[in-house]
């Protein structure tokens, strides 16, 4: 066994006192270090800071016009979150469908961004939400747009120095959903997957934010479907023609996952489903 | 809950539900699996993989791993003190190889070091410089003169053939003539248990291993001729196993001989255990098949000819091939009476991972080929999927397509109205083609059915032994050569030996195999364990009544005729005495009577003529039928199994709760094999390495299923005793293809039946748009 | 650095090596080898152990983050008398084969129960779903899961 030096800070203060040692590795549920670890994509690291112990960043915060994430709440915190339940649906229906009950009592929503894995199901949901991180280090914090965070596949501007200290979303209402697709019904990684999040004025569309997750090599956002539905009156025609834009959008690849001609047609169909739910239940 | 058509003939134990007898230490974790023996100052053991599927080795460079600290060996082939290759027909699957690497799996040096991570370390520190050869990756152009060659002598592992009648008669006699090409996709047995050994260097300068082995027999052999040393100094023990399913034999054989090598040379204990990836990237999987069915029928559907070529994927050894396409050529035409039959069927050699056993052992393609065209032909002559079947398929006296008159109660058409009935089939079938038309998602229901041989067949010699010792207090002792693997043979076995003897299971302990306690018993494979120990356990149950029921009539001074042997006890039927069993165990202890035996069974005689393809190949079958009902999701091609039916006869049920576990099990596996399940290989790289990629049906996955049994008693089994292990996993691909195509109207030829080739058809899932996945960057 | 967390009930202080995983402390040094290894990356489930009550999988986890916390493995089942309702429920819905899986699905089943005393079937399969099993097609493990919650709730009422 290497040699390996471990920090398990309790508050937020040591935390980042700790991580101003570059090499310092953070791990917060583990799930996916130890799966890199596994596969030999990371290196054993010299010095490991747990990050389970600080309290600051297991919590949820909410005011009148924002919900605090802390970035250590599990997946299963999230799907159990009553207030996400009500103001982020997207994102707790994302939570609950990840990985298996296991990982989801361990994987935590701030890895899942700091990963930048094209493959975490949480990410779109967290670009509709518009969602702010709150990047700290020992100097000071800095706010980014989670948009702005990813660079590239698993590339991200989260500096050495730099943890994930919250992820704020609007506390506002919206019409969402989150759809995936997938081989198996669990334990299941995703072929394609939609994120939508829709304001709607009266019975017309204010905004509308989609989110694309395994159609390109980070998430992207379908501007062109959100451009076309903004003021729209949501009926069936708009929905067809909303799905049609959005399999132009999605620029997919062929892989062991599924074919990119499937994939574009899917982006489609999961968007015509969501929105057709949406309108359905009003 | 399983349903029974049965004879009501009494039993004590057989048939009744039991506790398994290892139950306890699995719910407990007390069960010792390989991974789990250590032994004191025990080295690791790790292989040195190769680096390209196809390529000769230009030299082999161990200097900087051996001279890492911690390491205590570096071996590879030139340490081999034996033979360096091995195979139970073509010796050609090797151990370490000397100068050519012919699948990524192949191992070209290993290491021993005081751990494993040492170990890992000095594995990536030897270095091997290769010359790649070209890769060869189709088994039907494998056989192409022009295609590059894995061997001197070509790349034709081994060929089958059946011939019976004129097939040029019958196409003529024919009103339709159709051709069809199905094909079945590699996959993984997937045991939940990764191999493990601990090898032991012993007294007398042998070896003792104990760990995930299945066919012990096979694995001693091949480990005594790569060391050069005599049988008896070589002690193989199975550790429990978690799951083998045909898995655990020729990667076992070479991991043995890796782990003594290394044990040998270093005087010292070495463990070898497997990660997922090693495991998937080394050990055999299930044959892919390219078929061929070019058939004949009259316009009322009756089957008249069968032409059918097979061209099955071997990889580079030829292992478990020969006799798995066996199998295959035996049952190519399915429960059919076909009057004129030319089957042949090729196996290749190619650069994927090589193929070997794995339950079903050559039957789960066949099915889903022939079941598939059944009903493709159905629909050809207007006839509904159970109609075209009754009027075909095999009854009793029928002959197969190998000349063997069936002379005993075949019931494939009887298990096809059982799964009919229950699901109401015939108006389901038709309802569903109306009702499906403008929804999207749109129900479908599938028949599919079987006949299979029980046993080796004319594979090989077919007999097994089991040892039985009463203990003077009355409780039993009981081993064999035919492992546990999971399937329950030792519940199974001493369900028999429970009922053979008047005891209760819970007083029988079963002991794991241990090659030098009981004589070689043949592998634990085609299904046999059930019929070949269950008749050698009553032989030996027979021979210790035949000693001790004397001494018990004494004691109780009545005539053995009126002795009755139950529940521990024994008692008259004429006086009302009876006898604890512990206190007849003493007594004849006592007396100088033996409380062992030793039962054996050799199985009846099959006979083959490998040029014409014709003879008794099994001495008896087994047959069944699957119903599968699907949802499909036209718009995303996404498949949900609603329900499932699944019938066997197994000519009696020994161990209820065994058996039901068997059929679940097996529909599970099959279900994973229609609709998930591929060791995908690009150019003989593997595509993947673990369970998140290589997809197994989660709990969320599974279907309600129902089970029935059908009881035709054999009259050479065990209690009339058939089999059931392999049957049960080899019939759903194909009924739950049949449903989707009735719930879509179309009919995908590929396995799986993932949701891009349901939803865009044939033309996308060709083998063009499988090669354009990109090989994704592998770690060594 | 030494943890201290509670394990199968005892007290446990230990050196662990920064990088050990859980699974390697418990098998390797703490000889409980009844939590097996089946696929390295929390994709069978075979390495379930219960942290703070909850399934986690064991390879997925360093042993320096169970510092001052509660680990239950299947070798502490048995002192548990509401566990063991668990593994008797198995034993006699004859919900065994392999057993590679069992002692991950027994605390996969086991937490289920503690959280949701009478699960539907379909929030049993939700639950053991990240548990493979390759002999069983999980039927009679469902079955046992639902023989165990039967218990439980009649030793509840007896009370």
């Amino acid at each position: 066994m290497n040699a390996v030096e471990t920090l398990n800070p309790t508050n937020l203060a040591q935390a980042l006192k700790a991580k101003a040692n570059k090499n310092v590795v953070a791990v917060a549920g583990g799930t996916d270090l130890l799966v890199r670890l596994h596969d030999r994509i990371t290196q054993p690291w010299p010095k490991l800071l747990i990050l389970e112990n600080v309290k600051e960043l297991h919590k949820i915060t909410v005011t009148k016009t924002a919900i605090t994430i802390g970035p250590s709440m599990t997946f299963s915190e999230i799907e159990n979150s009553a207030i996400l339940r009500k103001k982020a649906l997207q994102l707790v229906t994302a939570a609950a469908s990840a990985g298996s009950v296991q990982i989801r009592n361990r994987a935590t929503i701030g890895g899942n961004i700091a990963n930048g894995s094209p493959a975490g199901d949480t990410i779109p949901p967290l670009y509709v939400l518009e969602a702010i991180l709150e990047l700290s280090s020992a100097k000071g914090k800095r706010t980014v747009p989670i948009e702005k965070f990813f660079t590239g596949p698993g590339k991200t501007v989260l500096k050495p120095t730099e943890l994930i200290t919250a992820i704020k979303i609007p506390n506002r209402s919206n019409h969402g959903f989150f759809m995936r697709l997938a081989t198996r019904k669990a334990l299941a990684i995703s072929k394609v997957s939609v994120a939508v999040n829709i304001i709607m004025n009266k019975s017309k569309v204010e905004s509308a934010k989609i989110a694309l997750g395994a159609v390109a090599p980070t998430v992207i956002r379908a501007t062109l479907t959100e451009e076309y539905l903004r003021g729209k009156e949501i009926n069936q025609a708009i929905i067809d023609e909303a799905a049609r834009i959005v399999q132009d959008e999605a620029r997919p690849i062929d892989d062991i996952r599924s074919l990119a001609i499937y994939r574009k047609e899917m982006v489609g169909v999961l968007l015509k489903r969501g929105l057709e739910s949406v309108t359905t239940n009003g | 809950m399983a349903d029974y058509q049965s004879d009501d003939k009494c039993f004590n134990v057989v048939g009744s539900r039991v506790i398994r007898v290892d139950a306890v230490d699995k719910v407990t974790g007390r069960a010792k699996y390989g991974a789990d023996y250590n032994a004191l100052g025990q080295l690791y053991g790790v292989s040195k993989y190769a680096d390209y599927p196809h390529a000769k080795i230009k030299s082999i460079n161990i200097a900087k791993a051996k001279s890492l600290d911690g390491v205590r060996a570096v071996l590879t082939h030139e340490n081999i003190p034996g033979e360096k290759s091995f195979g139970a027909i073509t010796a050609n699957q090797m151990v370490m190889c000397t100068d050519t690497v012919r699948f990524m799996g192949d191992v070209v040096a290993i290491v021993a070091a005081e751990s494993q991570e040492i170990a890992e370390k000095a594995a990536d520190l030897i270095e091997v410089d290769y010359d790649e050869l070209p890769v060869v990756s189709d088994p039907e152009q494998a056989l192409a003169d022009e295609s590059p060659r894995l061997y001197e002598t070509g790349n034709l592992c081994f060929h089958h053939k059946v011939r019976k009648g004129d097939i040029e008669k019958g196409f003529a006699h024919s009103d339709i003539v159709v051709e069809r090409d199905y094909s079945t996709q590699r996959i993984e047995h997937s045991y939940l248990e990764p191999e493990a050994v601990l090898a032991e260097p012993g007294e007398n300068g042998g070896i003792t291993i104990v760990g995930t082995l299945q066919n012990l027999y096979n694995i001693r052999r091949v480990v005594a001729r790569v060391l050069n040393l005599p049988l008896n100094r070589i002690r193989l023990i199975q550790a429990t196993l978690g799951g083998s399913f045909g898995g655990k034999d020729e990667v076992m054989s070479s991991i043995c001989c890796r782990a003594a090598l290394l044990a040998m040379t270093c005087g010292r204990p070495v463990k070898m255990t497997n990660s997922r990836e090693q495991s998937m990237r080394e050990s055999y999987k299930r044959h892919p098949y390219k078929m061929k069915y070019k058939v004949g029928l009259s316009k009322d559907g009756i089957l008249q000819a069968m032409e059918i070529k097979v061209y099955a994927d071997a990889g580079p050894y030829s292992a478990m091939s020969p006799f798995v396409t066996w199998r295959s050529v035996v049952q190519a035409t399915g429960p059919y009476i076909v009057p004129n039959v030319k089957t042949d069927i090729y196996a290749a050699y190619t650069n994927n991972c090589y193929t070997s056993a794995m339950r079903g052992f050559g039957s789960p393609q066949i099915c889903f080929a022939t079941e598939s065209l059944m009903d493709e032909l159905a629909e050809l002559v207007g006839l509904d999927p159970l109609e075209i079947r009754l009027k075909n398929i095999l009854t009793d006296g029928s002959t197969t397509a190998t000349g063997q008159t069936l002379n005993h109660k075949v019931s494939v058409g009887e298990a096809l109205n059982i799964v009919s009935k229950k699901a109401d089939f015939k108006a389901r079938w038709q309802e569903n083609r109306r009702q499906n038309i403008n929804q999207v998602i749109k129900k479908g229901i599938g028949l599919s059915c079987s006949y299979r041989g029980v046993s080796l067949g004319a594979e090989g010699t077919d007999a097994a032994g089991v040892g039985i010792s009463i203990q003077t207090d009355g409780s039993v002792v009981v081993y064999t050569g035919l492992v546990d693997m999971g399937q329950g043979a030792a519940t199974t076995i001493s369900i028999v030996v429970a009922e053979e003897l008047g005891v209760t299971v819970d007083r029988i302990r079963f002991l794991n195999a241990d090659t030098t306690a009981i004589p070689d018993s043949g592998p634990t494979v085609a299904s046999r364990t059930s019929f070949m120990a269950g008749n050698a356990a009553k032989n030996g149950c027979a021979e210790l009544l035949k000693r001790i029921k004397p001494v018990a009539a004494e004691i109780l001074s009545c005539p053995e005729s009126s002795l009755e042997f139950k529940d521990n006890k024994i008692s008259s039927r004429v006086t009302n005495k009876n006898l604890d069993y512990g206190e007849l165990a003493a007594a004849c202890f006592r007396k100088g009577i033996s409380l062992f035996s030793h039962g054996w069974y050799k199985g009846p005689t099959t006979t083959w003529d490998e040029h014409t393809g014709q003879g008794d190949a099994y001495f008896t079958f087994v047959y069944a039928a699957n119903l599968a009902e699907v949802e499909v999701d036209t718009v995303t091609g996404q498949v949900k199994v609603t329900r499932f039916i699944s019938s066997h006869d197994l000519g009696r049920t020994l161990n209820l709760n065994g058996a039901k576990g068997q059929v679940y099990g097996g529909v599970a596996m099959g279900l994973g094999y229609a609709l998930f399940e591929e060791y995908g290989q690009d150019d003989g790289r593997p595509l993947l390495e673990n369970f998140d990629e290589y997809l197994l049906a989660t709990s969320c996955d599974v279907p309600e299923i129902d089970v029935i049994f059908i009881e035709n008693p054999d009259l050479l089994g065990p209690h009339g005793a058939k089999s059931l292990g392999e049957p049960a996993c080899e019939l759903a691909a194909p009924a739950i293809a049949n449903a989707i195509t009735n719930a879509t109207g179309l009919r995908v030829r590929e396995l799986p039946l993932t949701l891009e080739r349901v939803l865009l058809g044939k033309a996308l899932s060709r083998k063009e748009t499988r090669g354009s996945l990109k090989a994704r960057s592998r770690k060594q | 650095m030494i943890i201290k967390f509670k394990l199968n009930g005892k007290n446990v202080a230990i050196e662990a090596p920064g990088g050990e995983r859980l699974i390697d402390l418990l098998r390797e040094r703490l000889n409980l080898v009844g939590t097996k290894e089946g696929c390295g990356k929390g994709e069978c489930g075979a390495c379930t152990v219960l942290l703070d009550n909850k399934p986690v999988c064991s390879c997925l986890i360093l042993a320096a983050q169970v510092n001052g916390r509660n680990v239950m493995t299947i070798e502490g089942v048995e002192s548990d008398a509401r566990l063991r309702a668990v593994q008797e429920a198995f034993v006699e819905a004859g919900s065994v084969q392999c057993g590679f899986c069992t002692p991950g699905m027994i605390l996969s089943a086991a937490a289920l129960l503690r959280a949701n005393p009478k699960p539907s079937r379909d929030e049993i399969k939700r639950a053991l779903s990240g548990n493979l099993c390759r002999c069983t097609g999980y039927e009679k493990i469902f079955d046992a899961v639902e023989l165990a919650s039967h218990k439980i709730m009649k030793k509840a009422a007896s009370k």
